[in-house]
């Protein structure tokens, strides 16, 4: 798989993976290595979280990531976000590869992309007051000057829902739903042009959540955002995004337009998903699972990792690996099935 | 789903479900009122820490409330060397000199009119020669009662051939002495007669001297107070625990924090570094270093600090790993903040609290490790005793029954490091998150 | 129709902490039939788990039942002793956790375990309690349970390790059921498998369940009938297609407007204005006055709970829908 394969390659793209692979190594201490050489059986393990991906995301676009967990949804935002380093192929943004930047632009692009994260309490510090969360990176970075830093703080705070009299509190003094906010305001403080959510509605009560999620849609308007929306909750990508990626075991299997996607899902990993997620519909609906555990990114099935719990499966689906292919106008599947189909 | 309660903040933990209601804990005062009441629970705690504040506070006030400076040479005295506890020390008892001319050829009474210092004010002396072998002296005093505080008599003076009829003579010396008891009437008496005028000179000594202090724990063979000498022992001893402490802390600290943060070969050198350092007895590496370095204060610190800032480094690497895979400090690292700033302004905050228990923790232990140097005589200069020095001086002196020089101090000693370890054992219960009781 | 296996009467739970009184059940009423699911719906501090330990009796100091009736099968379980209610517990009602780990102990094998819980109520042989334990391991599809009985907790992964807590629950074939929120850390593939297992169960045992969760979508699809909750109270019951169809509690109609799914792709979703209020300082009458949209001088008058359409009831001045039912009078204030 190479990246002009893949949908939105156009000059527009804002932010460009090609072939980005993340693997964790858990390495042998020393210990461990004195075991092998007396005999035990030890290896390194090798967690291949991001598995060759290559994706194309344009300026403006929201575009869902989903999958379940292990999957290397969140190490691969954290690999857009540039909070890891990828193992393998490179990060473009705005056409230039972000790993080669240096200086000035290191910095603006690094600010330029932010992050909001999932757990409400643990992404904020808790030593820290509201205003000097949101307000830091700003100071450190000279983005305001020292006097208008406090009602530049005041104003996001307001444009996020937030009373500004709360900014001498600390997170702890908030809820889940007021923390998300601050975490939200603390990454526009920065200006940012590119927001990496990841599930960063999950731990959130369904009435809070819809209202965050309202104000993402809002500030995509306000301030002319780009999201890479992260998410195992299909409803929530279907709503908000412009074209949804769905991840299997470090692979993305599948990439659509979010209408197409949902009418009509072509991977078979896709197909049980939809079938699967629970939905507000009245009606008594009998669950038809897919059989299976997931397997352990440690040791994933060969070829086409869904092979075990596929009910389509072939012998070929077990020993090669299906390559993302188009399948239609902006679509892209990563299934043997298409060939035999075109065959 | 987990925390989102509503508009009460307060009540975020009410959204912790668990079987168990009595988890149910509302979260409506700052973390420290927490901590502190968390910390009060414990009545042996408290107990410990109202110690603990009283020994600083002894410690810290020592040169206003000790009796005694027992630095000080011009307030110490020999003569109140290994007094019991309980003994009251004097000054030397005050004298009074004075002459009585007697003149045997002019029998009858004669009265002298003395004026003296303390005891008396005044001093009289009745002479009575009734028999030409026998002069009679009573000596009167004002005031009144003083006779009773003088604590005996010496007269020199006496003719040759004559004798008192109290006292005895000094076995080579001139003088008479006579006890208290007797010494407000006494005779000249002499076989055939007396020869001329003759004076005798008299000597009064007071009983006792004015009390100075009372020593509640003794002196030591060098007179000091014990109980002066042992607050300013605690001043050393915790001044020494608390300063080698902080600099193990800071260079522990830091190191820990450099490892846990940046990972890979740095963290494998400096873990190395700190497994070879824990791994030899404290004590050995003390003495080795202070064998080599020599005595002084400066230098058992040195020693201290290099034997105990690997603990800090292994404790503060275990809580940054897990404040390091939090999400605020892949936050910091988004906003593309500097390696210092996200290590020390937000990684090192939120490692304290397990670090609170090991300073309090290693400060007992770096006062036990600085008694037990004292005591083997590396540590510190006999100019300047701790408790360990103390208990070490008076060890000669247990065999012989002066039981206080040694056990005070130790007991000082063993109360601190038994207050610092209530203190911090509960602490631990407090701030250690596996061991807290609620969530 | 046969009387309902369980019954709650305006159950009351309180926990007298320091700094005050949190009304965390303040009113809960529902009933479940045999044969049948009951979801209890409802956010964080809502009470649904509450009210879920209470029925079990498992609420401890400083919370207490203050008032309020549980009848099950006949039994006044505010009226049973410790020791008659620790032999309903695990036999007749049993319960299933989020984190199965609060079920199994993570240092003993599987086995050991669910033998030791068959003998703390029944006496049975060794090898027809492992009898047992395999086939309740087989019922709720775990494959190969005859080998997986000797396994430690740590070899299941997160969806087994839910699946054996669910088959301890059913070793007694209990009458009962009581599960608090089992699926919500289970991803969506594993999650599906679960309500696939407990549907089937339900309906080929003729057991009675509670499903408590935060997630409408889920008891949508599974339970018969719905109980919603808000700030201690069940703001609404009744069977669960009307309700997703038709819900008369402004607050269930602001809980289906927030699920996305729901609303047109790219639309503002209907959320709810505000947060929920404190348990320790409820709002006087209604407690979704102040984020009510059809609130008027009325609410604050504490609603009954009243039947206001056949087989739904609900606490609320303003119901919803009511008017398209026919029943008008219902709705005017």
């Amino acid at each position: 798989m190479t990246a002009p394969d893949t949908a939105a390659s156009a000059a527009a793209a804002l932010m460009e993976l090609s072939g980005i692979s993340k693997r964790f190594t858990r390495r042998l201490d020393a210990a461990a290595k004195i075991a092998q050489l007396l005999g035990a059986r030890l290896r390194e393990e090798t967690v291949h979280a991001v598995d060759d991906v290559s994706l194309a995301i344009a300026e403006g676009e929201v575009v869902g990531l989903v999958g379940e967990s292990g999957c290397g949804k969140s190490t691969l935002g954290r690999v857009v976000a540039g909070i890891h380093q990828a193992s393998a192929g490179t990060v473009t943004y705005r056409g230039r590869d972000v790993a080669a930047l240096e200086g000035r632009e290191r910095m603006a692009t690094a600010l330029a992309i932010q992050m909001i994260f999932q757990d409400p309490m643990s992404s904020l510090n808790p030593r820290l007051r509201v205003a000097e969360i949101i307000g830091e990176a700003v100071r450190v970075h000279r983005l305001v000057p020292r006097p208008d830093l406090d009602d530049y703080v005041a104003d996001l705070m307001r444009r996020v829902g937030l009373d500004p009299d709360y900014r001498k509190r600390y997170p702890h003094q908030f809820s889940g739903g007021q923390r998300q906010r601050i975490g939200i305001a603390r990454a526009l403080a920065v200006r940012p042009e590119f927001l990496v959510c990841d599930e960063a509605v999950a731990a959130l009560d369904v009435s809070i959540q819809a209202q965050v999620l309202n104000l993402f849609m809002e500030l995509r308007q306000d301030f002319n955002l780009t999201y890479l929306f992260i998410s195992h909750d299909l409803g929530v990508v279907e709503h908000l995004s412009d074209r949804v990626l769905i991840m299997y075991l470090g692979r993305i299997v599948e990439e659509a337009p979010t209408e197409a996607l949902f009418g009509d899902p072509n991977h078979p990993y896709t197909q049980a998903l939809l079938a699967e997620v629970p939905r507000l519909e009245p009606g008594r609906r009998i669950f038809k699972p897919i059989t299976g555990e997931i397997p352990s990114p440690i040791n994933p099935p060969p070829g086409c990792h869904f092979h075990p719990r596929c009910p389509h499966a072939m012998e070929r689906c077990r020993v090669e690996r299906p390559a993302l292919r188009p399948t239609g106008p902006g679509r892209f599947s990563a299934c043997h099935l298409n060939d035999e189909a075109r065959g | 789903m987990s925390e989102t309660l509503g508009n009460d903040p307060a009540l975020a933990g009410l959204a912790e479900r668990t079987p168990d209601a009595r988890r149910w804990r509302l979260r409506a005062e700052t973390p420290l009122v927490r901590v502190a009441r968390n910390f009060a629970e414990s009545r042996v705690a408290v107990f410990g820490l109202v110690l603990l504040v009283a020994i600083i506070v002894a410690a810290v006030l020592a040169p206003y409330i000790s009796p005694q400076n027992p630095y000080d040479l011009s307030e110490i005295r020999i003569e109140a060397g290994e007094l019991p506890p309980g003994a009251v020390e004097r000054a030397d008892p005050p004298r009074q000199r004075f002459d009585i001319p007697i003149d045997p050829a002019a029998p009858g009474v004669q009265q002298l009119a003395l004026n003296g210092a303390a005891p008396f004010t005044v001093v009289t002396a009745e002479v009575l020669v009734s028999d030409p072998e026998r002069i009679e002296v009573r000596l009167t005093g004002e005031p009144a009662g003083a006779f009773a505080e003088v604590g005996r008599l010496r007269i020199d003076g006496v003719p040759r051939g004559a004798e008192l009829t109290v006292g005895e003579k000094h076995s080579f010396r001139s003088f008479w002495e006579v006890p208290g008891a007797d010494l407000a009437a006494f005779a000249v008496v002499r076989e055939g007669g007396f020869e001329g005028t003759f004076e005798l000179e008299v000597d009064l000594r007071g009983a006792h001297g004015e009390a100075i202090m009372t020593h509640w724990l003794g002196t030591d063979s060098q007179g000091r107070d014990m109980y002066s000498a042992i607050l300013y022992g605690l001043r050393i001893s915790l001044s020494v625990g608390v300063l080698s402490c902080l600099f193990a802390m800071v260079i522990g600290m830091s190191l820990g924090l450099v490892a846990a943060y940046f990972g890979g070969r740095v963290e494998t050198v400096i873990m190395r570094i700190v497994d070879l350092q824990l791994s030899f007895p404290a004590i050995l590496v003390a003495l080795m270093l202070l064998a080599i370095l020599g005595q002084g204060v400066d230098k058992v610190i040195i020693a201290l600090v290099t034997v105990q800032w690997a603990y800090y480094a292994r404790t503060v690497r275990g809580s940054a790993l897990v404040e390091r895979s939090k999400e605020y400090i892949e936050a910091a690292t988004c906003l593309a903040l500097s390696h210092r700033r996200i290590v020390f302004r937000h990684l090192l905050p939120n490692c304290l609290p397990p670090m609170i228990v090991v300073v309090t923790l290693q400060t007992a232990h770096a006062i036990s490790l600085e008694a037990t140097l004292s005591f083997l005589g590396v540590g510190l200069p006999q100019t300047e005793p701790s408790l360990g020095l103390l208990i070490s001086n008076g060890f000669e002196y247990m065999m012989s029954g002066k039981y206080w020089i040694s056990i005070f101090p130790g007991v000082a000693l063993l109360i601190t490091i038994v207050a610092i370890n209530l203190v911090g054992d509960q602490l631990r219960d407090v701030l250690n998150p596996r061991m807290r009781r609620d969530g | 129709m046969a009387d309902p296996l369980l019954v709650v009467r305006d159950l009351r739970t309180h926990f007298f902490t320091r700094t005050g009184v949190v009304k965390a059940v303040d009113g809960a009423s529902f009933s479940v039939n045999r044969g049948e699911v009951l979801g209890i719906v409802g956010e964080s501090g809502s009470g649904k788990s509450i009210a879920g330990f209470s029925i079990m009796g498992l609420v401890d100091p400083p919370g207490r039942v203050v008032d309020g009736a549980m009848t099950f099968d006949g039994i006044d379980l505010r009226a049973l002793p410790d020791e008659e209610m620790r032999g309903l517990r695990g036999r007749r009602i049993a319960m299933v956790f989020q984190d199965p780990m609060m079920t199994l102990n993570p240092v003993l094998r599987i086995d050991t375990q669910m033998i030791e819980a068959l003998t703390a109520h029944i006496r049975i042989g060794k090898a027809d309690a492992r009898a047992r334990c395999r086939d309740a391991l087989g019922m709720v599809g775990i494959p190969a349970p005859e080998e997986r009985l000797s396994a430690y907790p740590h070899q299941f992964s997160g969806g087994m390790r839910q699946r054996v807590a669910i088959a301890i629950a059913l070793l007694h074939e209990p009458d009962l059921i009581i599960a608090d929120e089992p699926t919500t850390a289970l991803d969506v593939t594993i999650q599906a498998q679960i309500l696939y297992e407990v549907q089937n169960l339900v309906h080929t045992r003729d057991m009675a369940m509670l499903w408590i969760t935060h997630d409408l979508s889920v008891v949508a699809g599974l339970a018969d009938r719905i109980a919603v909750m808000y700030a201690g109270r069940v703001v609404e019951t009744g069977p669960t297609e009307e309700i997703v169809e038709r819900p008369l509690h402004p607050y269930t109609q602001g809980l289906i407007g927030s699920v996305p799914s729901r609303s047109k792709r790219g639309s503002k979703l209907r959320q709810i204005p505000g947060m929920a209020p404190s348990p320790l300082n409820l709002p006087e009458g209604c407690a979704f006055r102040p984020r009510c949209a059809y609130a008027t001088e009325r609410c604050g008058q504490s609603p009954a709970d009243r039947e206001l359409l056949p087989g739904r009831w609900g606490r609320c001045h303003h119901p919803l829908h009511l008017a398209a039912a026919g029943r008008p009078e219902l709705a005017k204030p």
